[in-house]
């Protein structure tokens, strides 16, 4: 029982990690309907630079944030500039090879600049816990689902109650209507782009305690957030964060039944039968299935 | 008065000549390179363009020709490693008889995945291959007892001909351009024969194509499974090339991508684009590692990943397009040739 | 008393709760040129959809040469004998408009040659033959409404459908469209056609189908409907006296 116990606590948190990751991801399918296969990498970009600060500085990395934050804005805008303004025109195909290549090239150079190796963190509070009368829960993974939280409902309040959060919702509802009413697209792309990309740098600096940080993690991260943004459904935050949980949940306790060789192709497997059978997703978001159609 | 089997050929040779000259042309000229290059380093070059080619060819069937974006080919490559290395290692098995296992295997996750992709579209189809070859690579892991897991496969360095064990590497490298060869003339038939007509208008408009009475799924089907069972061999010759087989060098994403890449700026429109994309970019990859391998590691990679995200934003049709437009303006003659542009329409 | 070839009976259909047709009943006799008219949005294309398979009705039958189709796969009714062009010509993007029609040619047992030599002489027929390399890309509208009528008759099919052939056409081409469709006809392949263009549906029809509200609302020869009551209305509503001379 108390295996039981620890294992949803564990879940629990750990869909707070997966909520907090898959934010960035959500709000450019949804509102840009661009397919993007590099987002694992610009988490894994992010993380690189968090851990570098912590390294170089010796300054306990969530201290990184405010560092993070200022390069996501740069970049994110600079991302959207120079390449995916050009990607929102082309077609399907041309998005994922181009964020393909993108992120190969980016996985490479990570390689090139940083070594193979397997780097962590060792965050002040790493060695914490609190002890529950029935399991654990480790302060980082604690704070990551709070932040987690804490940013999806900032987002959502962004997204309802802003003028930029209306644009953005207006144009991911219908974009030929938004454009009509005079929503200026790009704009609204670039900035989308830019709060995306500072999710991203948000998710990095709290993840960074939680995960190791090495080239390739970036598909590791990629897929979760597929696969939950997918059974979310695309561009509904609320369904993302409560797919977030339930693919945690998945994963877990099909590691723990079935073995842990089985914990990822369990949700997978859930991936591909969201996709074949209710492509909306939890939301139902309709129109998502087209992509931009 | 036409040969069975090759009735494609006439219309073919009408439609793109330069093409089907190129595909005869090249794997002769490995052919003859390796029968008489003396040095190791050159045999294993030309294994590797002859390997990459055959499997970049298979690929552009289904994600080419067939509009069916695959994005998780590795999981074809790495059953045919894995049965082959495994049937020899566990069972004392040929692996002659493993990878056939392997093809049988593919070929049936590849009617799967094609049944699958009857709903799904084109993004969605991709996103669904993607996971397929990480998926693999989990169960080859974490499958322990039938794997050997992470550890992987260590094929034993002496055997015979019916262990696929060769002393002499050329052997290898003859057995891969068997296999180009067969790539190549599927490619040609289910582009340019029957089949090919339809398996193109099958990929690119199926609505249009049922309503002509082709059997779009049986046709995608076909399709996918010559794709993926070719590319179960090529792996299992790998597998037997190289003496060892762990996850990451039989599923992992990097093999996926390695054969989008080549496939993509070669340019998927032609039989032989993938053909062409392996001969330019396999050496140049060698020579980076060769040059730069202990101070640039992974250059090659950066470098082809920047290059296919560029030829998808500028150059969509791949080098075979710039290749047509620099002969047609040498030889003054106007337009493209007759030959069209299939698949990966990227605008 | 030859049976219809095409017999479409109490046909439903129904999308997102709006019922777009609501019991559609019509023959086509062989050899005839049918022309299925009505105002925008009666569901003539859905009706096309539903005959050559794209589409499942959620009620009725469609009889094709004695045989219930209504639930076979559209692959199966071409190769029945039904072909059918769309509203805006699709043609294949990667391919030139020869092997564009080569698609359709593989019927009856040809071989690659035997379907290239179809190809071309349909390519022919409709005035094509020396544009057989290029692209659909590059061609007029016209061009491409014939390459897809040269696609749709290359397997000989029985019936063609034409969905709004001559939507688009200057004065010219519509001559020239209606020719093909009288030879294709006179050749043996009964048509069915929805069409708009008044000139063309009076000077081609042998009869006319009025599809209104979802329901036939109207069937016979080309100068009875245009002086119906019920076609005019459904045209002109309900003060249609009021536009009479």
């Amino acid at each position: 029982m108390r295996d039981i116990v620890q294992l949803v606590v564990q879940s629990v948190l750990l869909g707070g990690v997966y909520a907090l990751l898959s934010l960035g991801l959500n709000l450019i399918f949804g509102v840009t309907r661009i397919v993007i296969f590099v987002y694992g990498e610009l988490v894994m970009l992010f993380m690189y630079v968090g851990f570098l600060f912590w390294k170089h500085s010796g300054i306990d990395p969530y201290y990184a944030l405010p560092l993070l934050l200022l390069v996501a804005v740069g970049s994110g805008a600079l991302l959207y500039d120079l390449l995916f303004r050009r990607l929102v025109r082309a077609g399907h195909l041309a998005q994922i090879l181009a964020t393909l290549g993108l992120s190969y090239a980016l996985q490479n150079l990570a390689q090139l600049a940083w070594t193979a190796d397997v780097q962590s963190v060792r965050s002040a509070w790493n060695g914490y816990s609190i002890h529950l009368a029935r399991g654990n829960i480790s302060a980082p993974s604690l704070i990551a689902c709070v932040v987690g939280l804490l940013a999806a409902t900032g987002l959502l309040q962004y997204l309802r109650r802003s003028n930029g959060g209306l644009a953005m919702r207006a144009v991911a509802q219908d974009r030929t209507g938004a454009e009509l009413v005079g929503i200026p697209l790009d704009r609204i792309y670039r900035l989308t782009l830019v709060l995306a990309t500072m999710l991203v740098a948000l998710s990095a600096t709290f993840m960074l305690p939680l995960f190791s940080v090495y080239p390739t993690v970036g598909l590791d991260f990629v897929l979760i957030a597929f696969v939950v943004v997918v059974l979310g459904g695309m561009g509904s935050i609320a369904g993302g964060i409560a797919a977030a949980f339930i693919i945690s949940l998945i994963q877990n306790f099909s590691g723990y039944f079935f073995g842990i060789e089985w914990q990822d192709v369990v949700y997978f497997a859930v991936f591909v039968l969201t996709l074949l059978f209710r492509p909306a997703g939890l939301a139902g978001v309709r129109g998502t299935e087209q992509l931009g159609e | 008065m036409s040969v069975p089997g090759f009735d494609w050929l006439p219309f073919a040779w009408k439609q793109d000549p330069g093409a089907l000259a190129f595909a005869t042309a090249v794997p002769v000229i490995l052919l003859i390179a390796g029968l008489v290059a003396p040095d190791p380093q050159v045999v294993d070059l030309l294994f590797q363009v002859a390997l990459w080619a055959g499997i970049a060819t298979a690929w552009n069937i289904m994600g080419g020709f067939g509009g069916q974006l695959s994005l998780g080919h590795s999981a074809f490559y790495g059953l045919g490693g894995y049965a082959g290395a495994l049937s020899l290692t566990g069972i004392g098995l040929s692996p002659i008889l493993g990878i056939a296992i392997g093809v049988a295997l593919a070929v049936m996750l590849a009617l799967v995945v094609g049944l699958a992709g009857l709903r799904l579209r084109g993004p969605f189809f991709a996103m669904v291959t993607f996971v397929m070859g990480p998926a693999f690579q989990a169960i080859a892991t974490n499958w322990t007892r039938l794997t050997g897991g992470s550890g992987g496969v260590s094929l034993p360095l002496r055997g015979d001909w019916t262990s696929l064990i060769f002393g002499n590497r050329r052997i290898y490298l003859f057995i891969a351009l068997g296999l180009l060869a067969v790539a190549l003339y599927l490619a040609c038939r289910l582009r340019y024969g029957r089949t090919g007509i339809h398996l193109v208008a099958a990929g690119n408009d199926p609505e249009v194509a049922s309503s002509l009475g082709i059997p779009v799924l049986r046709v995608r089907l076909i399709g996918i499974a010559a794709s993926a069972g070719l590319t179960a061999l090529a792996g299992g010759l790998a597998a037997f090339y190289v003496l060892f087989l762990d996850p990451e060098n039989a599923f992992g994403a990097g093999i996926s991508i390695k054969i989008v890449t080549i496939a993509v700026i070669g340019g998927t429109s032609s039989i032989v684009g993938p053909l062409l994309g392996a001969v330019v970019l396999i050496p140049i990859e060698q020579f980076l590692s060769n040059t730069f391998a202990g101070r640039i590691p992974g250059l090659s990679g950066i470098i082809f990943g920047l290059l296919l995200m560029f030829v998808v934003l500028a150059v969509p049709g791949g080098m075979v397009r710039i290749v047509r437009r620099v002969w047609s303006r040498l030889s003054g003659r106007s337009a493209v040739g007759t030959a069209a542009r299939t698949g990966v329409e990227t605008s | 008393m030859t049976q219809p070839l095409l017999a479409v009976s109490s046909v439903r259909k129904s999308f997102s709760g709006v019922e777009v047709l609501r019991g559609v009943q019509f023959e086509v006799e062989p050899g005839e040129i049918l022309s299925l008219i009505g105002p925008n949005g009666a569901g003539k294309t859905t009706l096309f959809n539903i005959i050559s398979g794209l589409v499942r009705p959620d009620a009725g039958q469609v009889v094709f040469a004695g045989d219930n189709i209504e639930r076979e796969n559209p692959y199966r009714r071409a190769q029945r004998g039904i072909g059918r062009t769309f509203q805006h010509p699709r043609l294949l993007p990667a391919l030139t408009i020869l092997e564009n029609v080569m698609a359709g040619a593989f019927r009856e047992g040809r071989d690659v040659a035997a379907a290239e030599v179809a190809a071309l002489a349909w390519l022919d027929r409709v005035g094509l033959g020396t544009r057989a390399a290029a692209t659909g890309g590059s061609l007029t509208l016209l061009q491409r409404k014939f390459s897809e009528i040269a696609r749709a008759m290359v397997g000989g099919p029985k019936l063609l459908l034409l969905d709004e052939l001559m939507a688009g056409l200057t004065p010219s081409e519509l001559e020239l469209s209606m020719q093909v469709i009288r030879d294709i006809n006179a050749a043996g392949t009964t048509i069915l056609l929805i069409e708009h263009v008044m000139t063309a549906v009076m000077a081609l029809s042998n009869r006319v189908v009025v599809l209104a509200d979802g329901r036939i609302i109207a069937a016979g020869a080309p100068d009875d409907i245009v002086s119906n009551e019920g076609v005019l209305r459904a045209y002109l509503g309900e003060d249609f006296r009021a536009y009479s001379a």
